[in-house]
């Protein structure tokens, strides 16, 4: 059926409604034209968001904060009290410490510890010869001194692990009072365990 | 067609080199207030998977005292310390202060001697330590027998007799024994 036709049967048509009609398909492309630049606008934005997002949670994947808060039941740290080698582990870290040690003998690679007891203090070995002073944390020497000391047994320790000395004369941070046990560092030191120096007394826990 | 495929392709490329980037640049690390509550165990193990970097990176700029570098963390109580210990960029150790209670008990020619504590002021003459006359930046610490501080320090303690301690990060005065309690501690110090 044509447009005459239809004029025909329905009586005539206003031209300028069949112009209008005429007109029509040019404006319905126009408006398909818009549509899909929006459309494809709307596809980039989508996309571009997308990888975004993507991007983000990757980030967050990659750069997850390291959960080192959370482990659970932990063991309490135990404190190392005796190294290897104790002279190694002497934390080179403070900034100054005194140190001393016998100047010749079976007892000058003896390494100081802790004070002792009296009651645990055997019979006199011999006299020796100490030489003391403040190191720095590389090892230098900031000041010396030389006392004479003697050494003691102590009882149920044999020498070959520990003995203990008493200074005679004054040191900058040796009593003259009490008795310092010094330990063999290639040594069993189990049996003299509490008297070897302890450095870190961790969590505040001895 | 070809024109938006082309855009769209770039648009992609940039989008995932610049999260890309930002994903390999910054590491994040847990803030200061977090890291304090690390048990030693897990200070070691944070330690272990960072760098001088990272650090500065996450956590600004610190003080620098030789091998250590140090954060300040102020809390409502006071100022804790991060210190990490680096070694040509690398984290050795990384390590949160610890509180020491101290009493000033004796100053003999110009060396003063204090009783420490780790939970309260000890009476304990056993503890006998020297007392830090400058704190880690150097700066001094006045006091007098009797004196009673909190240090915050490394926690690193060389049990001779007197007992030793490097300079602490801070010490802060929070009291004064009375003449008799000081006396009472003070007769009973063996000196060098």
């Amino acid at each position: 059926m044509n447009k005459e036709s239809i004029n025909h049967i329905i009586g005539g048509i206003d031209e300028d409604l069949i112009e209008q009609a005429d007109a029509k398909p040019e404006i319905r492309h126009k408006k398909k034209y818009v549509e899909n630049t929006w459309l494809k606008l709307s596809a980039v934005a989508v996309t571009f968001a997308a990888v975004l997002v993507m991007g983000i949670f990757l980030s967050g994947i990659i750069n997850k904060e390291v959960p080192y808060g959370v482990i659970e039941n932990f063991p309490e740290k135990v404190p190392e009290r005796v190294p290897e080698t104790i002279q190694e582990t002497i934390p080179a870290i403070f900034s100054e410490r005194y140190v001393y040690s016998v100047d010749e003998g079976v007892y000058a690679t003896y390494v100081g510890g802790r004070v002792i007891d009296a009651s645990r203090i055997g019979a006199k070995l011999e006299t020796v010869a100490v030489t003391g002073g403040w190191m720095n944390s590389v090892g230098t020497m900031l000041t010396e001194e030389h006392v004479n000391a003697d050494v003691y047994e102590i009882e149920e320790i044999s020498t070959d692990i520990a003995v203990a000395i008493r200074f005679l004369g004054k040191l900058d941070a040796m009593t003259t009072e009490h008795y310092y046990v010094i330990v063999n560092p290639e040594a069993d030191l189990t049996s003299v365990w509490e008297y070897v120096i302890n450095y870190y007394p961790a969590n505040g826990e001895e | 067609m070809k024109k938006s495929v082309t855009v769209i392709s770039l648009i992609l490329m940039t989008s995932i080199a610049i999260c890309s980037l930002s994903a390999c640049k910054s590491r994040k690390l847990p803030e200061l207030e977090s890291v304090l509550k690390y048990s030693d165990e897990e200070l070691n193990r944070l330690a272990a998977n960072i760098d001088e970097q990272t650090l500065i990176d996450n956590w600004g700029k610190p003080e620098t005292v030789n091998a250590r570098r140090i954060w300040r963390v102020p809390l409502d109580g006071g100022t804790k310390f991060i210190v990490a210990y680096v070694e040509n960029g690398k984290v050795i150790n990384l390590d949160v202060s610890y509180n020491l209670f101290v009493t000033v008990v004796a100053i003999d020619n110009g060396t003063a001697y204090c009783l420490t504590g780790w939970d309260d002021y000890s009476t304990d003459v056993s503890s006998l330590t020297f007392m830090p006359s400058r704190d880690m930046f150097g700066n001094e610490i006045t006091c007098k027998v009797g004196d009673q501080f909190t240090f915050e320090f490394d926690g690193m303690i060389m049990e001779t007799y007197p007992a030793q301690l490097n300079p602490p990060y801070s010490a802060t005065l929070r009291g004064h024994l009375s003449d008799e309690d000081t006396k009472a501690l003070t007769e009973k110090i063996v000196l060098p």
